[in-house]
C-alpha cells in the first residue's frame, strides 16, 4: 500500500513537471507566469534525483555504506572531519554557488527564455550533477585526492599536468571576466561603488575581531558585518545625493579596473585572516539570504515573463554577445548546467568531510540541482522585465548607439519597443544616472531582482535600495571569488615555480609572495583591462572564452570519470559519463573554432583583427586612434591563441585517455584502480558519526 | 492537554537547538571543539593548538586551495 502510494506521488510529480515544461515550450501568448518555470524546474529536479541519481548510486558507482570514508578513517579534526550530511550539503553548495549561474542565464536570455531554461534543467540532470557526484565519489575512494592527482594516477602523468595547467589558465580567464562584470556594474555609479568600497574596511574590522577579540566566533562577527553592510547600502544614497562625495565615488571603467587589481593583489598578499576570510564569511551569509529571498520573492510575486520563448537573435546576431544558439547558448549558460570548476570542489574539501559514501548522492548530485535552480530563477528575473528594457541595459553602444534616442530607436526596430523616457524613469527609480549600455548581466539582474523584491516589500519607494542591495550582493559575491581565486592562483604559481627554483615554492617567502601575486594579478588584470577598452563591452569576447574554458575543465573531469568507470569494469554504464563528455567536447570544439575562425568580425577573433588591420591599411583610422586600434588587434589575436591553447589541451588529454582506454579494452594493460583499500566502518548503519 | 503542550514545546526546542547547532557547524563556530575532541582521541603527545592558532591554521589551509567556485 505504502509503495503504491509512493509510486502515485512520483507519477503525479512527473506529470506536473511534464505539463509545466510543455506549457513553457509551446506557449506563445504575451506573458507567461513564472510559476510554470518554478514547477517545471522543481518537478524535473525531483524526478532526476529520485530516478537518475538513484540509478547512478546503485548500478554505476555501487555506493557502499559499510565502507569507512576518509573522514572516518583519518579523522584529525583539522582536514578530515566527519560532518553531518545537511551541514556538508550547505558547505558544498556555498562553495559551488558563484556568480556564474546568475550571470550566464541572464546573458543567455537574449535567445529567449526557452533554450536557456531547457539546457539549465536537462544539462544539470544529465551532465552537471553527474560530474559533481561521480568526481566526489572518485575522490572519496582516493582519500580526498584532487582532480589533477586523479588525472595523473588514473589517466597518465601528462594528463595530470594538463589538468593542472588548464586549472591555472581557466583561473586567469575566470577572474578577468568576473572582475569585468563588477566593473560594468559599478561604472559611473557612486552609490554602488561606495557600498562595495565600504565592505573592505568592514571585512578588515571583522578580521581583527575574529583574530584577536573573539577568535573563530564566526556567527557573531558575521551578524555585526551584515548589519554594517545593510547600513552602508542605505548610506550609499546619501553619498550619491552629495555632489562632493558623488564625485569622489564616480569612477570610470579603467579606474575601477585598476582599483580591483590593487584589491586582488592586497587580498592575495595580506594575511588571509585580515581581509579574505572575513569577506568570505560576510559573502556567504548575504549570498544565502539573497538567494533564499529571490526564491521566496518569485513564489510570492509570481511575475509574468515578458521575453518571448525564442528571439530573432537565435541566428547569431544578438547584441549582448554574438554567436548562434548552438553552441553559444551552452557556452554562455555554463555553470548553471555544468561547471568544470565544481570538480575542483568535489575533489577538494567535501570528500574529506563526508560521513558515508551514500551521502555523496545527496551532496554531489543534490547541491548541483539547487545551483541549477538558482540559474532558473536568474533566467526568470531577467525575462520578467520588458525585452526592450533588457536589451537597452545589456547592449553595448557600438551595437545600439551611444545616445538614448539612438539606442531606443535601434532596439525598437528589432521589435522590442522601448523609449528613452521609460529608461530614464527606471534609472531614476533605481538611483542610477543611466541604465543604458550596462553590459555584463549584473545590472539587468539587479533590476529584475529589485522589481521582484519591491513588489513584495516596500513598493516603488524601496526600488533603489533593493537595486543597490542586489548590486552589492552580486559584487560582494564576485569579489569573494576574485580574492580567493587570486590567492589559489598564487599558490599554483608557487608550486609550478618551485619545480624550477626551490625557494620560489615557499608560500611564506615575501619576494615569492609578491612576485607570484603580481603574476596572477597581472594575468587576469591584462584581460580585464582589454575587456574594459573593448568597444563591444568586453563581455562579447571574454564571457565565451570563460564559458569555453569552464566547459573544457568539465570535459577533463568527465574524461577522468570515464577512465575510472572503465577501470571499475562498468563498461555497460560508461555512457553515463561518456555522452556528456562527448557533448562537451563537441560544444567546446565548435565554439573554439567559431571564436577563432568565423568570418564575422563580431564572432571570430581573427576576422575582427583582420578587419581592423584592413581599416588601418586603408587609412580609415585617424592617427590619434592608431595605437589603440593596434592594441585591439593584438588583443584579438591573443584571444585567438588562448582559445586555441584550450582546444589543444583538451585534444591532447583526449588522445592520452583514448590510448589508455584502448589498452585497457584490448587487455594490453591491466586496469589498475588507485583506490584506498576497503576498511569497514565502525559506525552502525543509520547512526551519524560524531 | 498540558503534557501534550509541554511535549510539543520540548520537541520544538530540540529541533531549534538542532538547527542552531547545524548553523554553527556550517559557519565553523564548532570547529575548535571538534578539533579538541579529535586531538584528545588521538592521545598524541603534542599540545593542542590554542583557539587562535587553530583558527589561523584552518584559514591558511582553506584559502590555499580552490574553496569558492564561479
Amino acid at each position: 500500500m505504502k509503495k503504491a502510494l509512493g509510486a502515485a506521488v512520483w507519477i503525479a510529480v512527473a506529470i506536473a513537471g511534464a505539463t509545466a515544461l510543455a506549457k513553457i515550450a509551446v506557449y506563445r501568448g504575451e506573458a507567461l507566469s513564472a510559476t510554470w518555470f518554478v514547477i517545471a524546474a522543481a518537478c524535473c529536479y525531483l524526478v532526476a534525483y529520485r530516478l537518475y541519481s538513484a540509478f547512478i548510486a546503485a548500478k554505476v558507482l555501487v555506493l557502499d555504506d559499510t565502507r569507512a570514508t576518509p573522514a572516518e578513517r583519518l579523522d584529525d579534526g583539522r582536514d578530515f572531519v566527519p560532518t553531518n550530511k545537511w551541514v556538508l550539503f550547505g558547505h558544498h553548495f556555498a562553495a559551488i554557488a558563484g556568480p556564474g549561474p546568475l550571470v550566464g542565464p541572464t546573458l543567455a536570455a537574449q535567445f529567449g527564455y526557452l533554450p536557456g531554461t531547457l539546457w539549465l534543467i536537462a544539462g544539470c540532470a544529465f551532465a552537471g550533477c553527474v560530474q559533481d557526484f561521480i568526481i566526489l565519489f572518485c575522490s572519496i575512494r582516493r582519500d580526498g585526492k584532487t582532480l589533477g592527482e586523479m588525472a595523473r594516477d588514473e589517466v597518465s602523468k601528462r594528463g595530470g599536468f594538463i589538468a593542472q595547467i588548464a586549472v591555472l589558465a581557466i583561473m586567469v580567464i575566470l577572474l578577468a571576466v568576473v572582475a569585468l562584470v563588477v566593473v560594468n556594474a559599478l561604472k559611473s555609479s557612486p552609490w554602488a561603488t561606495f557600498t562595495l568600497a565600504m565592505t573592505i574596511p568592514i571585512a578588515m574590522l571583522l578580521g581583527v575581531y575574529l583574530r584577536f577579540l573573539r577568535p573563530g566566533r564566526v556567527i557573531e562577527a558575521s551578524a555585526i558585518g551584515v548589519a554594517l553592510v545593510i547600513f552602508v547600502v542605505v548610506a550609499g544614497q546619501w553619498v550619491a545625493d552629495s555632489p562632493a562625495w558623488a564625485h569622489v565615488f564616480t569612477l570610470s571603467g579603467v579606474a575601477l579596473a585598476f582599483a580591483i587589481m590593487i584589491y586582488g593583489f592586497a587580498a592575495s598578499a595580506l594575511p588571509v585572516w585580515l581581509l579574505l576570510a572575513p569577506r568570505d564569511y560576510l559573502s556567504a551569509f548575504i549570498k544565502a539570504g539573497a538567494i533564499f529571498s529571490l526564491a521566496a520573492g518569485i513564489l510570492i510575486v509570481r511575475p509574468d515573463v515578458h521575453m518571448p520563448a525564442l528571439t530573432k537573435f537565435v541566428d547569431g546576431t544578438g547584441p549582448v554577445f554574438a554567436g548562434k544558439i548552438f553552441p553559444f547558448c551552452f557556452i554562455t549558460i555554463a555553470c548553471g548546467a555544468i561547471s568544470g570548476f565544481h570538480s575542483l570542489i568535489s575533489s577538494g574539501t567535501t570528500p574529506k568531510m563526508i560521513q558515508r559514501e551514500g551521502h555523496a548522492r545527496f551532496i554531489g548530485y543534490g547541491a548541483m540541482l539547487l545551483e541549477s535552480f538558482v540559474g532558473v530563477m536568474a533566467m526568470v528575473a531577467a525575462c520578467a522585465m520588458m525585452p526592450g528594457v533588457y536589451f537597452a541595459i545589456n547592449s553595448p553602444p557600438a551595437i545600439v548607439g551611444a545616445t538614448a534616442d539612438a539606442a531606443t530607436a535601434t532596439i525598437s526596430s528589432w521589435g522590442y519597443p522601448v523609449d528613452a523616457a521609460t529608461m530614464a524613469g527606471l534609472a531614476h527609480a533605481v538611483g542610477e544616472q543611466t541604465l543604458f549600455n550596462r553590459t555584463g548581466g549584473a545590472p539587468s539582474l539587479a533590476v529584475g531582482m529589485a522589481q521582484i523584491f519591491s513588489s513584495t516589500i516596500g513598493g516603488e519607494k524601496l526600488l533603489s535600495i533593493w537595486y543597490h542591495f542586489a548590486i552589492m550582493f552580486e559584487a560582494l559575491f564576485i569579489l569573494t571569488v576574485l580574492d580567493a581565486g587570486t590567492r589559489v592562483g598564487r599558490f599554483m604559481i608557487h608550486e609550478l615555480g618551485g619545480r624550477v627554483w626551490k625557494p620560489f615554492g615557499r608560500t611564506a617567502w615575501t619576494p615569492g609572495v609578491l612576485i607570484s601575486s603580481g603574476l596572477i594579478v597581472g594575468g587576469w588584470g591584462y584581460f580585464l583591462y582589454q575587456g574594459v577598452l573593448d568597444p563591444l563591452g568586453g563581455i562579447n569576447s571574454l564571457w565565451p572564452l570563460f564559458g569555453i574554458s569552464n566547459q573544457l575543465l568539465a570535459a577533463v573531469a568527465l574524461v577522468v570519470a570515464t577512465t575510472i568507470l572503465m577501470k571499475m569494469g562498468k563498461l555497460r554504464w560508461i555512457w553515463v559519463t561518456l555522452v556528456p563528455m562527448a557533448w562537451l567536447v563537441i560544444i567546446t570544439m565548435t565554439a573554439s573554432w567559431q571564436k577563432i575562425f568565423d568570418s564575422s568580425p563580431r564572432i571570430g577573433f581573427l576576422s575582427a583583427a583582420n578587419a581592423m588591420a584592413a581599416q588601418i591599411a586603408a587609412g580609415k583610422i585617424p592617427a590619434a586612434k592608431l595605437a589603440d586600434t593596434q592594441r585591439l588587434i593584438f588583443n584579438q589575436r591573443l584571444d585567438a591563441v588562448v582559445t586555441a591553447t584550450f582546444a589543444v589541451m583538451i585534444l591532447v588529454l583526449l588522445v592520452e585517455a583514448f590510448v589508455q582506454w584502448t589498452a585497457i579494452l584490448s587487455k594490453r594493460r591491466e586496469a589498475v584502480l588507485r583506490e584506498a583499500p576497503y576498511v569497514e566502518t565502525r559506525w552502525a548503519a543509520g547512526a551519524e558519526g560524531d | 492537554m498540558k503534557t501534550t503542550m509541554a511535549r510539543a514545546l520540548s520537541r520544538i526546542r530540540r529541533s531549534a537547538a538542532r538547527v542552531w547547532l547545524g548553523v554553527r557547524e556550517w559557519c565553523g563556530d564548532t570547529a575548535y571543539e571538534r578539533y579538541l575532541k579529535a586531538h584528545a582521541k588521538q592521545r598524541c603527545c603534542a599540545a593542542a593548538l590554542s583557539r587562535e592558532e587553530f583558527y589561523v591554521e584552518q584559514l591558511q589551509k582553506r584559502y590555499s586551495r580552490v574553496s569558492r567556485c564561479c
